[in-house]
Formats: structure tokens, sequence, C-alpha cells
């Protein structure tokens, strides 16, 4: 079986971890970065989806966003912001991302939402 | 008595013989002489002011009751001496001999001279002299008026005068009269510690707010002109101006519309720095942001942990961990809560709260929050009595979070009760929701203040409840924004009902906030 692969963007250490085994248990492939701005520079093999952090340490996760919905080979990945921002919503629609959620967050809507994306 | 003399002129000039017609002139005339003397003393001892007759010689002829009354002297020790020996020679004063023996010969008077003299038997006075020159009959007229208490009160008028002026030229805030057409017409010198222009460049502006940058000068203006509309009204505005040296401050301004005001006729504009205070608020504000992020990157790891443990556990079919798990993770949510809070009272108080308001189906929030709050209640049975089937437009989140703070204290204030009604209605074009507990209630006195920040109820025992005390205040604010009312019915030991009702169809936000804004909410979270 072809498993789908989920990028996840975040400089704190602990949430990727636990974000790493959530989304493997569920039977994803997981891959994470620390570096925003490496997201930007993938070439082979791109992520089904992208779990990205709106405050990494020195990049905005919002012009991460525009410039891979701006780019052919990229605009088609769904992107979900996640923010400790309750105006997640209001940021990652200005972004031009796909979903928000904020945290933290409930596993099961996690999933939820990372599956709808998949499917759709 | 001189109407009596002119009876007698006629009567005897009906029919006058010459010796007669002689001796009735002389006696006349010698009538007329004793009339005109009475009739001048009478008028001297009549004035109120201190009066002298001095002969050639400055000998004293005569002197009036006033003079007496003043000096403590007599008739008899006076008439007939020279003024400078007068009372132990307390007229002997260079000032005086100069004015009666150079000034006098050359003027025929002198008019107010004033002389400022310790007199042994009164003490020091101020007089004013007046002294005429009568030359036919070799006398002086000398009025001394008496303005010691005038000079006094003169004295303390300009000292009073002197001491405001003062503390408004040495006041650290900065005091403008403005005209209504903006003109500044007075401008105190602290104008210039303030904003860098000395008082003649401040004046020269067409009015005090042309310093402001665009967007806070326009509001600043139309306080101004709010203030103008009547007087006695008064404003109270911070904004930002450009000082001299190219730097902007910010300015705490105090308008007061004194235009009636017969000593004033202006607005008064006082005003001070007050940057430094503004700095450090937006340090505690960016403090609180981040401090409330780095708190919720942790706080979401350990939910992350929490849940996936409680999945785990599931699996294993061990019951009570997962129960325990579950507990745990709505104690998170209470702790996320908490810190969610500081963050929205520093929005809120900043004005940078941002609300997403869409449409929703109302009746499913609330079951949506009542069932969450059930979870973690194990002793009250939330109810909820009504609906309201319909789409309402606001901000889930935001009205969803005031549900659970109303039902949070219901709880938290029914500690022996066993139930909690929520109750939900519609009224016109509103929804009104309820939330009932049978609980502790709050003292009347304590009614106005429950949506103040910071408020605790106590109980009859003192004793507090744990809590910031930021709930109800947020959730008023929320409300408020939602163009809503929030109020309490409550009575002590029976419970309270806390209700607040918003439009169903809300007024769409108008996204007031700037990029650069936005930058700083970023910042914040």
């Amino acid at each position: 079986m072809n498993k789908k692969k989920i990028l996840i963007a975040d400089d704190d250490p602990a949430i990727k971890d636990a974000l790493r085994q959530i989304l493997e248990d569920e039977g994803y492939r997981v891959e994470t970065t620390a570096d925003g701005s490496s997201v930007t520079k993938m070439h082979k093999e791109l992520p089904d989806l992208l779990l990205l952090d709106i405050w990494m340490s020195g990049i905005d996760g919002r012009d991460i966003c525009r410039e891979l919905k701006t780019h052919e080979k990229t605009k088609q990945i769904p992107i979900i912001m996640v923010s400790a921002n309750k105006d997640t919503k209001g940021i990652a629609r200005e972004a031009g991302a796909d979903d928000f959620i904020a945290k933290p967050f409930e596993i099961d809507e996690l999933l939820k939402k990372v599956e709808q994306h998949l499917r759709d | 008595m001189a109407k009596m003399n002119k009876k007698t002129i006629n009567k005897k000039a009906n029919a006058p013989s010459q010796g007669e017609a002689k001796k009735l002139t002389s006696e006349l005339r010698i009538d007329n002489l004793v009339d005109e003397v009475t009739y001048a003393q009478d008028i001297i001892d009549t004035v109120r002011e201190p009066f002298i007759v001095l002969d050639g010689t400055f000998h004293v002829v005569t002197a009036n009751v006033a003079f007496y009354r003043l000096f403590k002297d007599t008739k008899k020790n006076t008439e007939g001496t020279l003024i400078y020996k007068l009372g132990n020679n307390q007229w002997n004063s260079p000032e005086l001999r100069k004015l009666l023996e150079d000034v006098l010969p050359k003027k025929k008077a002198f008019y107010d001279y004033e002389v400022n003299h310790v007199f042994p038997s009164i003490g020091q006075k101020v007089m004013l002299l007046n002294a005429r020159r009568i030359d036919h009959k070799q006398l002086i007229l000398l009025a001394i008026a008496d303005i010691t208490k005038e000079k006094e009160l003169e004295l303390l008028h300009e000292r009073g005068e002197k001491r405001f002026r003062a503390l408004i030229e040495k006041s650290a805030d900065a005091i403008a009269l403005v005209n209504p057409d903006g003109k500044v017409a007075y401008a105190s010198p602290s104008t210039k510690s303030v904003t860098g222009y000395s008082v003649e460049e401040f004046q020269k502006l067409s009015n005090p707010f042309e310093l402001a940058p665009p967007d806070d000068r326009k509001l600043v203006t139309q306080l101004f002109e709010q203030v103008l509309k009547k007087p006695g009204n008064n404003a109270e505005a911070v904004y930002r101006i450009k000082h001299k040296n190219g730097y902007h401050i910010w300015i705490e301004s105090i308008m007061t519309n004194l235009t009636s005001d017969p000593n004033v006729h202006a607005v008064v504009l006082n005003y001070r720095d007050v940057t430094k205070r503004k700095e450090l608020e937006t340090q505690k504000d960016d403090f609180i942001g981040i401090a409330s992020h780095e708190l919720k990157t942790p706080v979401t790891s350990i939910k992350a942990y929490t849940q996936l443990l409680q999945r785990q556990f599931k699996q294993f079919g061990n019951e009570k961990a997962t129960q325990n798990l579950a507990k745990m993770d709505a104690q998170l949510n209470k702790l996320n809560a908490l810190i969610s809070d500081l963050l929205d009272v520093t929005k809120i108080d900043t004005g940078k709260i941002v609300f997403n308001k869409d449409l929703f189906y109302f009746d499913t929030l609330i079951s949506d929050t009542i069932d969450q709050m059930q979870l973690i209640s194990e002793q009250h049975k939330i109810t909820v009595k009504g609906t309201v089937k319909k789409d309402v437009f606001a901000d889930r989140e935001r009205i969803g979070l005031v549900l659970t703070n109303l039902l949070t204290n219901a709880v938290k204030y029914s500690p022996h009760a066993d139930n909690v009604t929520a109750l939900v209605s519609r009224d016109g074009n509103d929804v009104v929701v309820g939330v009932q507990d049978f609980g502790i209630g709050i003292p009347k006195e304590s009614l106005s203040k429950v949506f103040e920040r910071f408020f605790r109820v106590k109980t009859s025992k003192g004793d507090t409840y744990p809590g910031l005390g930021l709930g109800l205040y947020i959730s008023a604010e929320i409300i408020k924004r939602h163009e809503g009312k929030m109020w309490v019915d409550s009575e002590p030991s029976k419970g309270s009902t806390f209700y607040f009702s918003i439009p169903i169809i809300g007024k769409r936000e108008t996204n007031k906030l700037k990029t650069e804004d936005v930058e700083d909410e970023m910042k914040h979270e």
C-alpha cells in the first residue's frame, strides 16, 4: 500500500515527536523539519500534505505558505496551518492555506482534517 | 442758613437808611464769613480722609476729626504746632520736608504722592498725600489718605497671581490656551521640554494638533471639536506627536472647554509626555503575548502525549487509565483557557481582539459546549431548556467561550447544588442565553462589579474561589463587541442567573487592523 507522506514544519521538538507518533500510528509516513525555509526548496518526493506552524524561529509560516501556493509544482499540496494564535483561521485564510488548527489541538480533530484533505 | 440770610437781606433792603445800610453790610459780611468757615469746617469734618491745614511756616492751623482719629492725637497737641514736631516728630521725614519745602513753592499742588513711612504712634503706613497751596491765604491744604490696607491687598493679589503663574509656568505638564479656531493663545514654558518647540514656535502652529501624525490628528481634532460644542465639556486623549527632534512621542492630554469663563475664554489643553509609560505598557503586552505563546507550546505537546497515551491505553483495554487520562486532558484544557484569558485581556485592553464571525447553528454550539462541560462536572447535571433553531452569525469559538465561562462559574459557585440550567430562547432578532445556578449568589453591593476586571466573589466568611477574575470581564467584552448585552439576576444563598443576548445576524466585523497591527498580533502569539 502506498503510504501518504506528511511533512511537519514546526520548531518545537516535543510537538514534532508527538505528532509523528500520532500520524504514524494512523499509518502515515512522516517527515519533520524545524527549518521552515527548507520546505520551499523541496524538489523530489513532495509531501502529500503539509502541517505548517505559523510562528517558527526566523521565518514566518505565512510567507512559506504563500510561496508554495504560487508555484505550479507545489500549489496542489494541501497546507494545514497550526498555531497558538486564536486568529489562526484569519491568518490561514489570508495566506491561502487550505485549513487551520489551533494549538493545543484535539488529536481526533487533527486526524479528521488530515484525512479530509488527503481524500480531496 | 443761607436761605435765612437771603430773607434778611430782602427784608432789610425794603427800607434802608444810609447808616443802617452800612451797618447791615458789615454785619452781613461777618455773617457770611462765619457761615463760610462753618461750612468749610463741616465739610472738612465730614470727609473721611485725614486733612490738615498749614500756614506758610508749616504750623498746623486746623485738622479734621479723621486726622485725629487716624493719628490718635488731640486738637490741643496739634493746632499751632509745627508739622514736623507733631506726635514726637513722627512727621519729620525727609520726603515730606522735600515736598512741602521744595515742590510746593515751585508748583501750586502735588497729587497722590505715595509715602511709605513708619509712624511711631501707628506703625508702618502707606499714605497718599495731596497738597494744594492757597496763596492768597498763605495756607497749605494737606490731605492724607491711608492706603495701607489697599496696598496690602494689592500685594496679596499680586503674590497670588504670581503664585498661580508660577504653578503654571513651573509645572512639568505643558499648558496651552486654545482659541475655538485652534490658534494657541497661550503656551506655558514647558511646551519646550515636552514638544521641543519654543513657546513662540508653538504659537505659530495653525493648531496644537498639527504635530500629530495624520491618523492621530484626525482623532484628536474630532475630540477637540466635541469639546468645543459646549462650555464645560472635557475629554482625555492619548496620541502621538512628532517632537521637534524628529521622533514621535506619546502625549496624554486633557482638554477643558472654558470658553464661557470670563477669565479664560479658551479651551485649556493640559498635556504631558507619556512615552515611557506607553513603552512599558507595550513591553508588558508583548511580554504577556510571548509568555502565553511559550506556555502554550508545552501545553500543546503535553496534551498531544496525553491523548496519545489515552489511545494506547484504550487499545490495551485499560479503562481506568483511559479515564484518568481523559481527566488529565480536561485539566489541560483548563490550563489552556487560563493562558488564553491572559492573552485575551491584553488584546481587549489594546483593542486588538479580532473576531471571526461565521454562520453556525446555535443549538449545536449550546449542546457541544454543555457536553464538554458535563465531562468535567461530575456533581452537576447540566440541562438545557429551550431552543433557537436558527443559524447565528457570530464568532462561534468566542461565544462558546462565554458559555463555558458562565457554566464554569455556575458549577464553581454552587458547590452544594447538583444541577445547572441553561435557558435558551429567542427574543425578536436576538438570541438570549441564561445560565442558572442554585449556589451562593452574589451580594447586592457586588452586583455592579461582577463584570469588572479582576473581580472575584467573596463568601460571607471572606473565602475566595480560585480563578484570575477575568472570565466575566472577557465574556462581557466579547458580548459587547457582538452588539449584545450581558446581565445578571442574583440572590445571596439562592443562586444566580447570568444572561447574554446577541443579534441573530450580527454585524460583519470591519477589519480595522492594518498590516502593521497584524504583524504585531503575530508577535504576540
